[in-house]
């Protein structure tokens, strides 16, 4: 992975995707650099993209998912989650990202949201919601009927908002911990 | 001229509204769709949800309610009780008088529960699950049939 190439595989996108076009508009310009770990888009009213290429060059293994993750930087643009002045918390970000990769998954499906399922694989809890579900964790997950799978499933299912997802982490920090039903107990690993 | 964009915040807003000197008068107007109509548009309130934990933690109150009704997962709150079908617009409200969950009876509470953990901010949506957090438990709110409109 070089710039050029990424930067052809954004003009592609910005020709399949109309969404990802509006997006593009906005930010006034791409930046690789290492000073951020993954990709990010900078808050204010010019938002940079942000890229990391080693980090695309080590997880991305198909373009799908390369246009994954810019997906994902221009739907914190579109979302308005740039025009943020105030502090972003830990719980802030797991629901705005959530709420992304969940939409991700819904409209461009899973060849996009491999990504997200592949490099959030092995993560625990609450953070389980930043990728769509395996098949063995439905199983787990008692065919459909427990209480978190309804929760991860409607938050695929774009039947939940980030609001939603940030109230449920809040609760669930080491200040909010309670001690709940025995279904819950998996959402405390968070 | 004052312009009311909600029920109980008002901002200010400058008009014009081509009389003479229109732009130096004041007047201020209050106006929602939200409640009893009073012409053909308006969206009627159809339930109130408020509860008052007092200092007591609302997961932790609701949960030993659960329990003591032997509910085990918060889904059965909707069998249980007889919920608005269809998708109604929220406007949280200061003015309702909030149910006192230490001294009602469980069963009045848990029906708000289970209307609360239906609730965004804004929206009641029984197509949902259940979500009770500490967030939705202490929302005040008023339900309003949104007529096919919005909801």
């Amino acid at each position: 992975m070089n710039e050029q190439l990424f930067r052809a595989i954004v003009a592609e996108l910005i020709d399949e995707n109309s969404f990802a076009c509006r997006a593009l508009l906005k930010i006034v310009s791409i930046e690789f650099t290492e000073r951020v770990p993954t990709l990010a888009v900078t808050t204010g009213d010019e938002p940079r993209l942000l890229v990391n290429l080693a980090f695309v060059q080590e997880h991305c293994e198909t373009e799908f998912h390369v246009k994954a993750v810019i997906c994902h930087e221009f739907l914190h643009v579109l979302l308005r989650h740039t025009d943020r002045v105030a502090p972003i918390t830990n719980a802030d970000h797991l629901a705005l990202d959530a709420v992304i990769n969940a939409l991700i998954h819904r409209e461009l499906g899973a060849e996009y949201s491999g990504f997200m399922q592949k490099y959030y694989a092995n993560e625990k809890g609450l953070r389980r919601l930043l990728r769509p579900w395996f098949d063995d964790e439905i199983c787990e997950y008692g065919e459909r009927r427990h209480h978190q799978y309804r929760i991860w499933a409607a938050l695929y299912q774009g039947k939940l908002v980030a609001d939603d997802i940030r109230d449920l982490a809040k609760d669930l920090t080491p200040s909010g911990r309670i001690k709940p039903p025995a279904g819950w107990l998996a959402w405390q690993s968070c | 001229m004052q312009a009311a964009n909600s029920i109980s915040t008002y901002f200010r807003h400058e008009f014009n509204s081509g009389g003479p000197r229109s732009r130096t008068r004041n007047q201020r107007i209050q106006s929602t769709l939200l409640g009893e109509s009073r012409g053909r548009v308006g969206f009627t309130s159809i339930l109130s949800a408020a509860l008052n934990f007092e200092v007591f933690d609302p997961l932790e109150t609701v949960y030993d309610l659960l329990a003591s009704a032997g509910i085990e997962d918060p889904e059965e709150l909707r069998a249980r009780y007889a919920l608005p079908d269809e998708p109604c617009i929220c406007h949280p409200s200061k003015t309702l008088k909030p149910l006192q969950v230490s001294t009602a009876e469980p069963d009045d509470v848990l029906r708000q529960v289970a209307l609360l953990g239906l609730c965004t901010a804004n929206h009641y949506d029984p197509h949902r699950p259940v979500l009770l957090t500490r967030a939705s438990l202490k929302r005040q709110m008023v339900l309003y049939s949104g007529r096919g409109y919005y909801a």
